[in-house]
């Protein structure tokens, strides 16, 4: 980064993220008909490795979709679920009951990916829309893999090039049964600054 | 008495004795082992990409740097030297640089692939034998390398 983010801005980009978030927890709790909690944003910014430390030693089991933000910034956002968290999921969605993230027909699969798209897609409109800006996103793929392997995937998609990362998380989930998952944003420093001008126009 | 090292991202280790270097999960990331079959030194690191863009002036690569490949296959054989082995008698295992989205990545030129040709070219260019490699395909590992017998475990969890 040639100017280094100050933790004020690091605060507005989590505020940002919450806005994101909250389209996506209303979007499920419609969706499904649940309370849906969230909890405040974390944040993870530096170095891509740095970053990656954070998670890379991290080798359980994960459910993971993933899809690529495209227009005025580009960016990603993964959504992260437990292998147990997937399965009620798709339990919820297809009245089946598997075992083990093993059993995976397509139907679980193209449930779950949906799920992805609607939760991933609300929280991206509503981020287009507050900030003004134009943006697209991909259709989310899907992968089951170790968390660790998967972060460092994720990262290297967008921060490739930049090689500095700004990661947010946020954990969502039903207030009933405690069964949620997580939903990372992440943007390369040109993807932040974007964001920042977008903001600052909107409480000038 | 053994040690277990852990390696961590864009870093590097070079060992010997009965010493076990074990990798964190890696990726697209790229794991990089050498050995020294005589001597039993070896050295492992886990790179992120392939190589530095912008060279700065005057930088100079910590010996304990390995987020790129090439400045990463540099460091384990001056690390190998250092320690007493023979450089012109390395083998070398390649693990890691998966792609785990093909949907969004595509199976070619996407960053795991691009580390495993730069790792591939660097090592040749070096004129070290590539022994055996587990490279590609869409899932994590976990790479755990024991400097008793060059003997590399990969492990993983899905």
């Amino acid at each position: 980064m040639a100017k280094k983010i100050t933790s004020f801005e690091i605060d507005q980009l989590k505020e940002i993220t919450n806005i994101g978030a909250g389209n996506a927890s209303t979007a499920l709790s419609h969706m499904l008909g649940k309370k849906v909690q969230m909890t405040v944003p974390e944040s993870y910014v530096g170095k891509i490795e740095e970053v990656q430390r954070n998670f890379g030693e991290a080798s359980d089991k994960v459910l993971a979709l993933f899809l690529k933000m495209h227009g005025d910034l580009e960016g990603a956002m993964a959504m992260i679920f437990k292998p147990e968290d997937a399965l009620s999921f798709m339990e919820i969605l297809t009245k089946k009951k598997k075992k083990s993230l093993d059993e995976m027909d397509e139907l679980d699969e193209s449930s779950i990916l949906e799920v992805g798209n609607i939760l991933l897609g609300a929280s991206i409109t509503a981020l287009a829309k507050f900030l003004d800006l134009n943006i697209t996103h991909t259709i989310p793929d899907m992968t089951v893999n170790m968390l660790g392997a998967i972060m460092d995937t994720v990262l290297l998609e967008i921060g490739s090039d930049s090689e500095e990362i700004l990661a947010f998380k946020v954990n969502l989930h039903f207030s009933d049964d405690n069964i949620g998952g997580d939903i990372y944003y992440i943007f390369d420093p040109a993807a932040s600054g974007i964001i920042l001008k977008a903001t600052k126009e909107k409480v000038k | 008495m053994s040690e277990e090292i852990h390696i961590k991202t864009a870093e590097l280790v070079v060992s010997h004795n009965d010493n076990i270097l074990k990798s964190g999960s890696i990726g697209s990331c790229i794991v990089i082992t050498l050995y020294d079959t005589k001597k039993r030194i070896g050295g492992m690191a886990h790179a992120m990409l392939p190589h530095r863009k912008n060279k700065m002036k005057n930088y100079e690569v910590k010996p304990t740097e390995a987020k790129y490949v090439d400045e990463a296959v540099d460091n384990l054989m001056k690390g190998i030297k250092d320690m007493g082995g023979d450089i012109t008698a390395l083998e070398a295992k390649i693990i890691g640089g998966a792609t785990m989205f093909k949907k969004l990545s595509g199976d070619k030129f996407g960053i795991g692939y691009r580390n495993i040709e730069k790792a591939k070219k660097v090592l040749q260019s070096h004129k070290i034998k590539i022994e055996k490699e587990d490279t590609g395909g869409s899932n994590g590992k976990m790479v755990e390398f024991n400097l008793a017998n060059g003997v590399i475990h990969i492990s993983t969890n899905i």
